[in-house]
């Protein structure tokens, strides 16, 4: 399968009073056409601001400092704002945490919709609005007839969502990014997103980049799993061998302070990972993780290189890096790819 | 305040120049009208022979038609302007916090009376009330400043009370009540810090206003009775001699322009600095 | 081994007891003075030493409970037994030594702390209220509590934007602790903290609990922390509490449709398990007027019509 989406060396950075914050120090990976890939990271690890460089949605004090991002095939980075629109909303589509702000409240639903839908593909006002229609419907609106003259603060939380999901697939995008899209939703209609994104995938083979911090979700609905932290990816592999055998020392420590609630000795104490993200106004030098680490060393100062330990399961590690590897590895700033 | 607001207000006021000017102005202003006295020449001196001469090197601003001079009468006037700017405004803050945090914080009916308390004042133009009080109070700078004060808190009430009313609701508030916290303590160590840097904002322009209301009353000849003089009064003098000597009316005129804009400038930069959303997080 | 958690938390007293809580909120501007009934005829009771869960999705109550039970509410109905005392009606004035007694910690660790105060005041401040001594000793005690919670004596003079969501949630758990409550409501304490943060905060919340035999009433609407934390669970749907029972009986046989729908939403984090479309419950299968409060399993009481048991 040939990369839909492939990201290189990405930087973005923030120019602040306190300094310039590199929020996205070097970040490479790629989404395969109609696979689940998961962004996972703390608040403040990245993931976000990865999102929304990959489609240019970065407003001043940030700026996008380097990397390249290809869209299948094409150069992102090159293009003018205006060839970016043609892309944003229509090939790319983005579906966001709060479904409250996301839409306008005082125009009612079809209208956003149908705006949308024409904006993008050469239809007539009826034939729009029935492709709305028919696009609630397959989210799972009931009577969508009647839904759709209807004023966003007449739909749940959960049913804005949908109408959201509806409106980032009316285009039929390749990609569809969805930042922390169940996060605001309580969690019996965060299962039904899920399921719902699942089918859509299933049926539409949109490829989906999904930016959450819950690694339940992260464990329903991806293939693949890239986790960041500090800025740069940490460890980046298969959903079944990064929950089953994580290999970056970050990753083990995510997953051990989750309950894990299948053990029958349920009361186990958490393993919390001690100490507080680092600060990426003045990150420090060498691994990100090294001042909350268990296994740090002294090497740790030095910035790791990334180490293939299974096919396509990478990790930046020392502990990972024995002298016969270290040739096969490369250093990130080069972007090492799987 | 805090070192994070003044860190605010200080990249603020590198970014907006004309905030520094504001402050540099009036800094000045104040400063003069204080040491109003080391003008060599007195303000109340009536000198016949020598009235109406335009600037000079001995009288900077000229003379009025009493041949008075005209830049101490300037002076002295910018202590009375500012005075009933500083202190009208003052009153004007106690008051409107007082109402407004106790509004905004009990809520029910103690909201109820207060603010229907601050609508009927403010359906009542201010102005008008002000002219009949004065007709019946006896004139003076004292009684100025109060009528002023006591018109012009509503506005700061209001704004008062919608902070209190979204500051009541954060969790250090319901807090502060769980560990048992008397609420006389909770408005005075919670609200009222916290409503701060809206009052600054408001009391800036407050005070903006309440010299131009003062100049307003003087210029209709019911402020500041001769022989003092206040920058409102002068220019009223000023009328009938604005052919004759227009720069009798262009300084005092000039001096409330400047310090009304700076004022306004002023809260500008400072209702930048306290943005909730700049400062957020 | 349900009998086993019946025995063993039988021989603790009951710290807490709520009897039949209503809180209604009158809607504003409704001339036919219709009512929001926030909480409605909630009971449940909490031993000395024990976790309390209370578990719900938003807009069920569970924060209005513990609010109402702290008494930031005034209750529409109902009493709340604090030490055998009811303290539903009680004034400010004769709250005020319960309010030593009960503390809280609150969601958001942003604006639970005032901006413009220093580590200091804000976990003195309590202390002040309830008299602990002179200013050095208040002093001592506070920066005793900060070492306690993993922070420095030296983080005392500092102010709440230079922390950490999780280190500010330390903060708030020092501030609580430093007056010897009895009873800790935790108001969501973890739903803004990132995951690795929340592990250690529940690690300190546990080992709080254990040392000074503390009592919380643990309101979360993350189902598994709150299956790690808690003794005993209580579910909410829409004002009322539909399900009790101790916590590894609840996740291992939910009784109520609520419950049930409720439990298989929590995405499992196992890429193994996949789960399907969880089932969704709606109202009308269950009609709340006719249901009765029955006991299935010791401990387990749930809301359901006595014919369908």
């Amino acid at each position: 399968m040939t990369d839909l989406l492939n990201v290189e060396n990405l930087r973005t950075v923030f120019e602040t009073g306190e300094g310039t914050v590199q929020a996205v120090r070097g970040v490479s990976f790629s989404v395969r056409a109609g696979e689940v890939v998961g962004l996972v990271g703390e608040s403040g690890s990245g993931k976000s601001v990865t999102a929304r460089s990959l489609i240019r949605l970065i407003q001043p004090p940030g700026r996008i400092a380097a990397g390249k991002i290809e869209f299948d095939g094409e150069d992102l980075l090159g293009k003018t704002e205006k060839e970016l629109r043609g892309i944003r909303g229509n090939r790319i589509s983005m579906i966001f945490q709060d479904p409250m702000t996301s839409l306008n409240p005082v125009v009612r639903v079809g209208r956003q919709m149908t705006e949308v839908i024409r904006r993008h593909r050469k239809l007539g006002k009826e034939e729009a609005r029935k492709t709305a229609i028919e696009l609630l419907r397959q989210v799972g609106i009931p009577s969508p007839e009647t839904r759709i003259d209807q004023y966003p603060h007449e739909f749940s939380g959960g049913m804005r969502q949908r109408v959201m999901i509806a409106m980032a697939l009316s285009c039929k995008p390749q990609l569809l990014i969805a930042d922390e899209p169940t996060t605001a939703l309580d969690v019996t209609v965060q299962a039904q997103i899920l399921h719902l994104i699942r089918e859509l995938k299933d049926s539409t083979r949109t490829a989906v980049l999904m930016i959450t911090h819950d690694l339940g979700v992260v464990a329903q609905i991806c293939s693949r799993v890239v986790v960041m932290y500090g800025g740069l990816i940490m460890e980046e592999g298969p959903v079944e061998r990064i929950f089953a055998a994580p290999r970056h020392p970050y990753t083990q420590g995510l997953l051990r302070s989750i309950p894990r609630p299948g053990t029958e000795e349920g009361k186990q104490r958490l393993t919390a990972i001690e100490g507080t993200p680092p600060n990426l106004a003045d990150p420090p030098p060498g691994c990100p993780f090294r001042e909350r680490c268990p296994h740090a060393m002294e090497v740790c100062a030095q910035m790791p290189h990334y180490t293939e330990t299974e096919l396509g399961h990478r990790a930046l590690c020392w502990l990972l890096d024995n002298s016969r590897q270290t040739e096969a590895s490369a250093v990130p700033e080069k972007g090492a790819r799987v | 305040m805090n070192t994070m607001r003044l860190r605010h207000l200080r990249s603020q006021f590198r970014q907006q120049k004309t905030g520094v000017a504001a402050l540099v102005i009036l800094t000045v202003f104040v400063l003069v009208s204080l040491f109003a006295f080391l003008v060599p020449h007195d303000p109340n001196l009536i000198v016949v022979m020598e009235r109406l001469q335009p600037p000079s090197a001995q009288h900077w601003f000229g003379t009025d038609d009493y041949g008075r001079d005209y830049l101490a009468r300037a002076l002295y006037g910018g202590r009375v302007s500012l005075a009933v700017g500083f202190l009208s405004m003052a009153i004007a803050v106690c008051v409107g916090t007082i109402v407004g945090t106790a509004s905004g914080y009990f809520g029910g009916w103690v909201d109820n009376v207060l603010m229907r308390i601050v609508d009927v004042l403010m359906s009542i133009p201010s102005f008008f009330l002000m002219l009949i009080l004065n007709a019946y109070l006896k004139p003076g700078i004292g009684t100025i400043i109060l009528i002023i004060g006591a018109l012009s808190w509503m506005n700061i009430a209001r704004i008062v009370r919608a902070e209190a009313m979204s500051i009541k609701q954060r969790e250090y508030v319901l807090y502060a009540r769980v560990s048992g916290q008397a609420p006389s303590r909770i408005i005075a160590k919670h609200i009222i810090p916290n409503v701060m840097p809206t009052i600054i904002v408001s009391a800036t322009i407050n005070i903006a206003s309440a010299i131009l209301m003062e100049s307003s009353l003087s210029f209709l000849g019911l402020g500041v009775k001769q022989p003092n003089s206040s920058w409102g009064s002068m220019l009223n003098d000023a009328q009938g001699f604005i052919v004759d000597a227009p720069y009798m009316a262009v300084f005092p005129g000039l001096f409330i322009l400047l310090t009304v804009l700076s004022f306004n400038f002023l809260g500008d930069v400072f209702r930048a600095a306290f943005e909730p959303k700049a400062n957020k997080r | 081994m349900n009998g086993n958690i019946g025995e063993t938390a039988d021989n603790r007293e009951v710290l807490l007891n709520v009897r039949g809580l209503k809180k209604y909120f009158p809607i504003r501007g409704d001339q036919r003075k219709s009512v929001v009934k926030a909480v409605d005829d909630v009971s449940f009771h909490i031993r000395r030493g024990e976790t309390f869960g209370l578990v719900g999705e938003s807009g069920c109550g569970k924060s209005t409970t513990g609010r109402s039970i702290v008494r930031l509410h005034d209750v529409t109905e109902g009493s709340i037994e604090f030490g055998g005392v009811d303290v539903a009606r009680m004034s400010e004035r004769q709250l005020k030594p319960f309010r030593q007694r009960m503390q809280a910690i609150f969601q958001d660790p942003y604006s639970s702390l005032n901006p413009g105060m220093n580590v200091l005041q804000i976990i003195s401040e309590p202390m002040e209220i309830h008299r602990f001594g002179s200013r050095t000793e208040i002093r001592e005690r506070t920066l005793d509590f900060l070492e306690r919670v993993g922070l420095k004596a030296a983080h005392a003079e500092r102010y709440p934007h230079e922390f950490s969501g999780g280190q500010r949630q330390r903060i708030g758990i020092a501030r609580a602790l430093s007056v010897n409550p009895e009873f800790i409501l935790c108001d969501e304490p973890l739903s803004a903290l990132d995951v690795s943060v929340q592990a250690q905060v529940v690690n300190m919340l546990e080992d709080f609990q254990a040392e000074f035999g503390l009592t919380y009433l643990f309101i979360a609407h993350d189902l598994s922390m709150v299956r790690h934390i808690s003794d005993r669970i209580g579910v909410m749907y829409k004002g009322r509490l539909v399900e009790v029972a101790p916590s590894e009986e609840l996740y291992r046989n939910p009784a109520h449709p609520y419950t049930r729908a409720l439990l298989a939403a929590i995405p499992v984090p196992d890429p193994k398990v996949r789960q399907g479309m969880p089932p969704i419950y709606s109202e009308s299968e269950e009609c709340g007027e006719r249901e009765e409060w029955i006991e299935i399993a010791p401990e387990h009481f749930v809301s359901a019509r006595r014919d369908r048991i």
